[in-house]
C-alpha cells in the first residue's frame, strides 16, 4: 500500500500516535494533519476498522477549526482511506493488504515521477535515490 | 459549631490554595505561552492573591474563635459564620478579576504571543486511556429514585395528613409539611433532578475536550486523565452518598411516619465529609500529577483557546460539541453554554427555587 503523499510527509513527528500541526509551515494545515493520519495508517498505528474521533471532537482537542478537520477527513475520503459513516464517525478502510488496481498503481506512479525528476536534475545520484526510497519504506510495515 | 468552624477552615484553605491548582500553563483563567510559564511575575500573582485571602481568612477565624469564648448564643454564631463565609468568597471572587486582568495586561505588554511558536497537538491513542465513568453509573440511582417515588405513591393513604420536613442540629422536628400528591415526593423530586443533570454531565465529562501541552506532553496527558477519572469519581460519590441521604431520610419520615431521626445528623456528616474528604483526595491526586516545565527545549506553546471564554470563567464555543470543558480556575468542570443542554441543567438546578418563588 502507498500513497504518494507520504513522500512528501512532514517530517517533524514526535511520538506514536501523536498529531503535531504546525501553522508556520507553508503546508497547509488540512494538508499536514492528512499526510500524518495518513502515515499513522501506514505505520500500523491505526488499523482497518480503527475510529477516529468525530470532525468536531478532533477540532475542539487540537483547538482548530472544524472545517479544517472536515476538509482533512474528505480527503482521506477520497483517497479511499476511511469511510464517513452518520453520527460523525470516521472508520478506517485502509491499511490493509490488496491488489492494487492498474489505475492506482498509475496515480501513484504519476504523482512520483515529477518529486523523482526534480531530485534528479538538482543532481540527485540514483543510489542515493533508492537507498532514500528504502529508508522511507523501511518505517511503514 | 466546630462543625460550622471546620467548613470555614476548609473553605479558607481551598480558596487560598485555588491559584496553585490549576494546571500551569493557566494562570488565573488566562493561558500562559508555555515558554513563559515560569515567568516570576506570575509567581508573584499567585503569591500575592494566596496570602491576601489566606489572612482575611485567617483574621476572620480567630475572629469566630475569640466569639467562642464569648458565650455567643449557637444561632447568632452560625449567622456569622456564614456572612463571613460568603464575605471571603466575595473577596477572593474579587481578586481573582484583579489578578485575571493583572495577567493578562502583563501577557499583552510583553507581547508573548509573538515570540513563541503555537501549534496544535493531540494524542489520537489518548480516548483509548481515558478512565471516566461511563454514564452508566450515573443511571442507577436514578432507577432507585423511581422506584421510591412509585413506592411512595402505593402507599399514600397510609401517609399522615401532615408529615415532618425540618430538623435541627439534634435530629427534632421544626417543619412541616402538609400532604398533597406533589408534596409527598418533593424531596424524591429534588433528587431526582440532580441525579439528572448528574446524568447528562457524565457524557459532557466523557466527551470534554483533553488538550495537551506542545512541551510536556506526557504530563500533560497524564494530568489530564488524571482528572478525568477522578472528577468523575467524586460525581459518582457525591451523586450516591446524596442518594443514600434524601432516600433514608424520605423513608423514615413518609414511610415510616417516623418524626424524629436521630441518625439524620450522622448521616448528614457523613455526607459532608464525603463531598470535603473527596475533594481533598481529589486535590491531593490532582496536584501529584500536575505537569512540570522544568526542562522547555523550544519556544513552542499548544493553542490556546482564550478566545471562547470571558473572564476566564465562562465558556462558549459552539464549535466544541462536548457540554463540559475542564474549569480555567480551580478544580473541576464548566460548562460549554453554546451547548443547549447546559440549559436544561440550569433550568433542573433553578427550578426548585423557582417553585418556591412561584409557588
Amino acid at each position: 500500500m502507498t500513497d504518494f503523499c507520504l513522500v512528501i510527509s512532514d517530517t517533524d513527528w514526535r511520538g506514536k500516535m501523536n498529531i503535531h500541526l504546525d501553522p508556520s509551515s507553508e503546508l497547509q494545515l488540512y494538508k499536514q494533519l492528512t499526510n500524518q493520519l495518513v502515515e499513522l495508517i501506514a505505520k500500523g498505528e491505526l488499523k482497518n476498522g480503527d475510529t477516529l474521533p468525530s470532525v468536531r471532537s478532533m477540532a475542539a482537542d487540537l483547538g482548530i477549526n472544524v472545517s479544517t478537520v472536515s476538509k482533512s477527513y474528505h480527503e482521506l475520503e477520497e483517497k479511499g482511506l476511511i469511510e464517513l459513516k452518520p453520527k460523525a464517525k470516521a472508520i478506517i478502510i485502509g491499511g490493509q493488504k490488496r491488489e492494487l488496481e492498474e489505475t492506482e498503481v498509475e496515480k501513484v506512479e504519476n504523482a512520483l515521477k515529477p518529486i523523482m525528476a526534480e531530485a534528479f536534475a538538482r543532481g540527485l545520484e540514483k543510489d542515493q535515490m533508492t537507498s532514500l526510497f528504502h529508508r522511507i519504506l523501511k518505517q511503514w510495515k | 459549631m466546630l462543625f460550622v468552624l471546620g467548613i470555614f477552615i476548609f473553605v479558607g484553605v481551598l480558596e487560598t490554595i485555588t491559584p496553585h491548582l490549576t494546571r500551569k500553563s493557566i494562570v488565573f483563567g488566562v493561558s500562559i505561552p508555555e515558554p513563559y510559564v515560569q515567568h516570576q511575575q506570575l509567581r508573584t500573582f499567585k503569591k500575592h492573591y494566596s496570602m491576601l485571602v489566606g489572612s482575611i481568612a485567617a483574621t476572620f477565624l480567630l475572629g469566630q474563635i475569640s466569639l467562642l469564648f464569648l458565650s455567643i448564643q449557637e444561632e447568632k454564631f452560625v449567622l456569622l459564620s456564614f456572612i463571613l463565609l460568603y464575605v471571603l468568597l466575595l473577596v477572593s471572587a474579587g481578586l481573582y478579576m484583579f489578578f485575571h486582568i493583572k495577567t493578562k495586561k502583563l501577557k499583552k505588554q510583553e507581547n508573548w504571543e509573538a515570540q513563541v511558536k503555537t501549534v496544535y497537538v493531540m494524542d489520537l491513542s489518548i480516548r483509548g486511556r481515558d478512565e471516566v465513568l461511563s454514564p452508566t453509573f450515573f443511571i442507577l440511582p436514578i432507577i432507585i429514585t423511581l422506584a421510591l417515588i412509585t413506592f411512595t405513591y402505593m402507599n399514600y393513604s397510609a401517609i399522615p395528613d401532615v408529615f415532618a420536613t425540618h430538623w435541627n442540629a439534634a435530629g427534632e422536628v421544626d417543619g412541616w409539611t402538609e400532604k398533597t400528591w406533589i408534596s409527598v415526593i418533593i424531596m424524591p423530586l429534588i433528587l431526582l433532578g440532580t441525579q439528572i443533570s448528574l446524568f447528562i454531565m457524565s457524557f459532557g465529562m466523557k466527551s470534554a475536550k483533553i488538550q495537551l501541552s506542545a512541551q510536556a506532553k506526557e504530563a500533560s496527558a497524564n494530568r489530564e486523565l488524571t482528572q478525568r477519572k477522578y472528577g468523575s469519581w467524586y460525581f459518582a460519590a457525591i451523586n450516591y452518598s446524596l442518594t443514600i441521604l434524601f432516600v433514608v431520610l424520605h423513608y423514615t419520615t413518609v414511610i415510616l411516619k417516623d418524626q424524629t431521626i436521630p441518625y439524620f445528623f450522622p448521616l448528614f456528616i457523613g455526607f459532608i465529609v464525603v463531598s470535603l474528604g473527596g475533594l481533598t483526595l481529589l486535590i491531593w491526586k490532582l496536584s501529584k500529577s500536575n505537569e512540570r516545565f522544568d526542562d522547555l527545549h523550544t519556544n513552542e506553546t499548544a493553542a490556546a483557546d482564550d478566545r471562547y471564554w470571558k473572564w476566564g470563567v465562562l465558556y462558549i464555543n459552539k464549535n466544541d460539541p462536548s457540554l463540559l470543558v475542564q474549569k480555567k480556575f480551580g478544580v473541576g468542570w464548566t460548562m460549554n453554554l453554546a451547548n443547549k443542554w447546559s440549559y436544561v441543567i440550569l433550568f433542573v438546578i433553578f427550578l426548585p427555587i423557582l417553585l418556591t418563588i412561584f409557588k
